[in-house]
């Protein structure tokens, strides 16, 4: 049995344990304890579950890697890209409620290798409020390069990154139930530095704001 | 330089000394006499002490071989690039290195260490001085400031021919090196029946044919590995030469597949 599952199976007997000793002592507060246990084990699937989403987000950018030289790569906010690119098009979405556009450039600059050297697409989508926005979250983290992370300040959100369902519950359910945002207009991106970026590196770009 | 076959001690490379001793004995004795290592390789020491003592079994001397280590990222970013420099020529037990390559072309450090580099070769801790991981756009910014590499390391195979960084090397006089040379040996050139029929034409292995595809477009690729055999097996390749032709045919599979991301590992690239 390995360690992880040792301290799943630790943590139910400890949990079942907690419940039947409250029960015996404290009948009245048995539905109370229930509703936690129920609270966190939802919790934990849902945590699971969003893991599970970022690193599929995530996984297109390992090494040795089938997927390569695609259309299109679109970072930010939660958008539909079969609004905005044509069906018959490669694409790889990088996508998390509320990621605002610095951070967006920031995911830019470690995920823009895996696009056409030639052809490459870049979308950028983010909300009005999030325009000058440049906190990170959790959901970003899997994105970044260690280095990066420390450069930037973020290593102890670093470390919570594995519980993005706990720090940000109400994203978590929008990734997953993947809640994408809708009246997307395409503008001009308002951030010079990402359209240079793009322009040294063949790269077209398009801006998407909610 | 010539195009030459270099022994690399990346990631596949034994890691003790015992075996590193024996593949670098095999490879001395097959003819290869370049090295290839770096700091997150974890055997920049073990190699040298393994070069030393295999030099003077074999009743050679450190300037028959060509000791080549990097600069890697997590180095750039805490600045003071001599140190470490200094450190590794220390526990290497070298007076020089004879190529020190940055790993990682981090924009925001380059120039920094670029700079330190210069030094280090004018000063003569270092012989030659490059830059792994580049594109024809690095190269022509790098022209545009002066910035002029004795040699850069590319990931380059048969899947990805990278034939505009060539061009511009050959032009330059810039000296070219492939790191995954055989893509790991990617089922699209194991499967490949342009290789195969050269394989048969030539009789020579995959891993053979497509080494020499190396050499015969001016490439020196690195490869690694940990068995004799396999050593000898590649060095087995300077009696025969491919084609023009046949070089064409291996250089149309180009897909520019890359193995490795390098916006990943070098973020702003």
């Amino acid at each position: 049995m390995n360690k992880r599952r040792f301290v799943c199976v630790l943590a139910t007997v400890s949990a079942i344990a907690m419940i039947v000793g409250c029960f015996s002592l404290f009948p009245k507060l048995l539905p109370l304890v229930l509703t936690f246990f129920v609270l966190l084990g939802v919790l934990f699937i849902l945590n699971r579950t969003v893991l599970k989403k970022l690193y599929s987000q995530r996984d297109p950018f390992k090494i040795g890697g089938k997927v390569r030289n695609v259309d299109y790569l679109i970072i930010g906010d939660m958008i539909n890209p079969a609004t905005i690119i044509p069906a018959s098009k490669t694409f790889v979405q990088i996508k998390a409620p509320n990621r605002g556009l610095l951070v967006s450039f920031e995911i830019l600059r470690h995920t823009s290798s895996i696009l056409d050297e030639d052809n490459g697409n870049v979308i950028i989508a983010t909300t009005l409020k999030n325009k000058t926005d440049d906190k990170f979250s959790v959901f970003d983290i899997p994105f970044l390069y260690n280095l990066s992370i420390k450069k930037l300040g973020i290593e102890r959100l670093s470390k919570l990154s594995r519980y993005p369902a706990l720090i940000n519950p109400l994203s978590s359910i929008k990734l997953v139930l993947n809640l994408d945002k809708k009246n997307w207009k395409e503008t001009e991106c308002p951030n010079k530095e990402i359209s240079i970026f793009c322009t040294e590196r063949n790269f077209n770009l398009s801006y998407y704001e909610n | 330089m010539d195009e030459c076959l270099i022994f690399g001690t990346g990631a596949s490379a034994a890691k003790d000394y015992d075996g590193l001793k024996r593949v670098v004995s095999c490879a001395a004795t097959c003819g290869i006499r370049m090295f290839d290592t770096a700091p997150s390789y974890g055997v920049e020491e073990i190699l040298a002490k393994v070069i030393f003592d295999v030099s003077q079994e074999k009743g050679l001397s450190r300037e028959d071989f060509i000791i080549q280590t990097k600069i890697d990222a997590w180095q750039m970013v805490e600045g003071n690039v001599e140190k470490f420099v200094d450190c590794a020529l220390q526990k290497m037990k070298l007076q020089y290195i004879d190529n020190l390559l940055i790993h990682w072309p981090l924009p925001d450090f380059l120039d920094d260490t670029w700079n330190k580099m210069k030094l280090m070769k004018k000063s003569g801790k270092v012989r030659k001085i490059g830059i792994c991981n580049v594109r024809t756009r690095h190269l022509n910014l790098f022209d545009k400031r002066g910035v002029s590499p004795d040699i850069i390391q590319i990931e380059r195979n048969p899947l990805r021919t990278c034939e505009r960084e060539i061009e511009f090397c050959k032009q330059k006089g810039i000296e070219i090196q492939a790191y995954s040379p055989l893509c790991k040996m990617d089922r699209r050139l194991a499967d490949s029946s342009v290789i195969k029929k050269f394989s048969e034409k030539y009789n020579k292995n995959i891993g053979q044919i497509i080494l020499r595809w190396h050499l015969d477009t001016g490439v020196s690729p690195i490869f690694t590995s940990t068995k004799d055999y396999r050593i000898r097996e590649y060095m087995d390749l300077f009696d025969f030469a491919l084609s023009e032709d046949d070089v064409a045919a291996i250089s149309a599979l180009n897909i520019n597949y890359k193995y490795y991301l390098e916006s990943c590992l070098c973020p702003g690239f």
